[in-house]
């Protein structure tokens, strides 16, 4: 992440040489900051790694809430407390891995279709395809969830916004030929 | 002031549209609470897309309302199931869950909704106590302090992220003022990084940049993680009315600690750094330290849920000071609503003293009201409310997805906003993965403009000595105050978990 960060910067710092004085004023102002500390972020990677792996594996479990002020804390919430602390995070593990490139796949088909083929016909097919093949749900429920939902998102955003939502490059070509 | 202050509840009161929204942004604030998955952060990004394009006020109550909410149905997964939704409620589970356990639960919820709702509506006349106090000291911010507070902010936010992470969350805040830099150069009218992409020569779509960086990546991390929040049966639900109204008995009858720990709540809130969190194990530890029976905390005393439930919902109150008067939010959901504050037209300064007093008091009034309304609701219905908790997280990805890809297109009606999206919940994602703190993104991408301006008036005004002015240096010196206490808390190793949280021992 810090190298990707550090090429980020670096890139549009480097962009942004070519601008007038004024304009470049405020990227370097901020870029050349960054990529400083990038670097700095980087050697701390290093050595961090480098510990870890004097350490060997398994590393050392996060302070487990044993007690807060004297009071003892039931066993069963502290492993609980402990992800809470933690959040959001995602496991390092090949299953995680595969199940993250899934789910990027479906997020790439549907931005990607949308583009194709708009809203109107993607969002419902993406529905049903998610909830029926990853979150495992049963037909009826595949079908009329999304049913009812892209309904209620259209006439939300159609009739009580008055938002148009894009079409999809091809539905448009194909609604052009066929209108003439 | 004090004719603005009432006017403002009148006009709010008054008007069907600001209520209907506050009664729209209690039902879903505590929906959302409750549902596994969505916090309050992301809650309020996928809702930028809705209130954009409506007006200052009614857009401003409706999240204020939807984000104030947020904790007082959080509380019902911690004590019925002792699975705490967030942060701020690990704190209410030592005693709450164990009450549950013994069979009391209803008056564990009835003392803790009520306890929410009081601290949020104490939060709320702190924050207005306070407003005449830091009047002065808010106007006499020139724009050089201005560029300073944009980076203060950032370092607050990116200390919120605990361990050694400090420089992590610099760089990411700094991303995001790098971001805020693309568009038209407002001095050269040079497009930077936008060649002839005419869609960025406005800049970035705040709207887009903040889907893509909370509601993205927390779907996909979601969608990996699956399941719902319990595991457990609703038996622990059952409980009486009688005995949820016993509950709410418990806060009266204990008001001297609710006062004390609300106060203390919204003056934590106020300290931008010290996290949602701390306020609630702060005011925990307090009411240990003060009972008569200290022996009876961990094992379900009342005043353990009343203590942290009162001081988390009081933060908020707190936290909105230096939000909207410094720009500095308290907490990662301050900063995605200070942005979606921006994206409204209510920019955080000097100009919320003068220009937009009516929107500081109807934001306050918002608090106060979305609190009472909260726990009227929440007390009869927290029953089917709980039910939630039971939902499959992995069923609500694709629907959330759906609405943070429609919420980016619609708010521009442009679909290149769509592979803004994708790229920026690439990045998004990867922060995530690897732990990255990605709130001071929001800050450095909502300040990026404001103190690009204020750099360049700082400047013109009185050249690099804009560095010395008395205030410009106390500034620096928090800055650096706290990146070297960040520095020096990463080196040290990690204490026991209620030091950690601020209570001592």
């Amino acid at each position: 992440m810090t190298v990707l960060m550090l090429t980020i910067f670096t890139v549009m710092v480097a962009i942004s040489s070519q601008y007038p004085a004024g304009a470049r004023f405020m990227t370097f102002v901020v870029g050349f900051p960054a990529i400083a500390l990038c670097l700095l972020q980087l050697v701390l990677d290093v050595r961090d790694f480098r510990h870890e792996a004097a350490r060997g594996a398994g590393g050392e479990m996060a302070a487990v809430p044993a007690d807060v002020s004297g009071v003892p804390v039931d066993p069963s919430l502290q492993m609980q407390m402990q992800m809470n602390a933690a959040g959001l995070t995602v496991e390092h593990t090949p299953e995680a891995a595969r199940k993250e490139m899934i789910v990027w796949g479906y997020i790439f088909g549907l931005i990607g279709s949308i583009l194709l083929f708009g809203f109107y016909i993607t969002v419902p097919i993406f529905l049903v395809v998610f909830l029926r093949f990853y979150a495992k749900a049963r037909w009826p429920m595949a079908i009329l969830l999304p049913a009812a939902v892209s309904a209620f998102l259209y006439v939300m955003l159609g009739y009580v916004f008055r938002m148009t939502l894009h079409i999809g490059f091809v539905t448009e070509y194909l609604l052009d030929r066929i209108s003439g | 002031m004090i004719e603005i202050m009432f006017s403002s509840l009148y006009a709010m009161l008054t008007s069907p549209s600001t209520m209907g929204l506050m009664l729209l942004a209690v039902f879903f604030g505590l929906i959302v609470g409750v549902t596994p998955g969505i916090g309050g952060r992301l809650s309020i990004a996928l809702a930028i897309p809705f209130v954009f394009g409506m007006e200052m006020i009614p857009g401003a109550v409706f999240l204020l309302t939807m984000h104030a909410v947020n904790g007082t149905s959080g509380q019902i997964s911690s004590i019925l199931f002792g699975v705490p939704g967030d942060g701020d409620d690990a704190a209410t589970t030592i005693d709450g869950y164990p009450m549950a356990k013994k069979g009391e639960a209803g008056r564990a919820l009835g003392a803790s909704i009520t306890a929410s709702g009081v601290g949020g509506i104490i939060g709320a006349i702190v924050f207005a106590i306070m407003i005449p106090v830091l009047e002065p000291i808010v106007l006499s911010f020139s724009p050089a302090e201005f560029f300073l507070l944009a980076v203060l902010g950032i370092t607050f936010i990116a200390f919120l992220a605990g361990g050694n992470q400090i420089f992590k969350g610099i760089i990411v805040g700094l991303f995001g003022m790098m971001l805020a830099t693309i568009g038209t150069d407002p001095y050269t009218a040079t497009p930077r990084f936008a060649g002839d992409m005419l869609f960025l020569w406005d800049g970035i779509s705040l709207v887009t940049a903040v889907l893509a960086m909370f509601a993205i990546p927390e779907m996909v991390a979601l969608a990996i993680k699956g399941g719902s929040i319990s595991a457990v049966s609703m038996e622990t639900a059952n409980f009486s009315y009688r005995q949820l109204f016993q509950g709410v008995l418990e806060v009266p009858r204990h008001w001297w600690l609710v006062l004390r720990t609300s106060i203390i709540g919204a003056i934590i809130g106020m300290v931008p750094g010290l996290g949602g969190s701390a306020a609630a194990w702060m005011c925990y530890g307090h009411a240990v330290q003060t009972s008569k029976h200290p022996e009876r905390f961990g094992k379900g005393a009342v005043e353990g849920v009343i203590a942290p439930e009162t001081a988390s919902n009081a933060k908020e109150g707190g936290s909105l000071l230096p939000t909207l008067f410094f720009g500095i939010p308290g907490s990662s959901g301050m900063a995605v609503l200070m942005g979606a504050f921006l994206i409204l037209g209510i920019q955080p300064g000097p100009a919320m003293l003068t220009t937009h007093l009516d929107v500081v008091w109807t934001l306050m009034w918002a608090l106060i009201v979305g609190n009472l309304i909260a726990v009227g609701f929440l007390l009869f219905i927290n029953r089917w409310v709980a039910m939630l908790t039971f939902v499959n997280a992995t069923m609500l990805v694709p629907f959330i997805l759906v609405l943070a890809v429609s919420g980016a297109y619609i708010n521009e009606g442009q679909w290149q906003n769509l592979v803004v999206l994708l790229v920026i919940s690439i990045v998004g994602y990867g922060l995530l993965r690897f732990n990255w703190p990605r709130a001071p993104f929001v800050i450095g991408l909502v300040l990026g403009r404001i103190s690009e301006e204020s750099l360049h008036k700082a400047l013109g005004l009185w050249g690099w000595q804009f560095f010395t002015r008395p205030l410009s240096l106390v500034l620096i010196g928090l800055i650096v105050a706290t990146i070297a206490f960040a520095i020096y808390r990463g080196r040290t190793p990690p204490p026991r978990y209620a030091e950690q949280m601020g209570v001592s021992s």
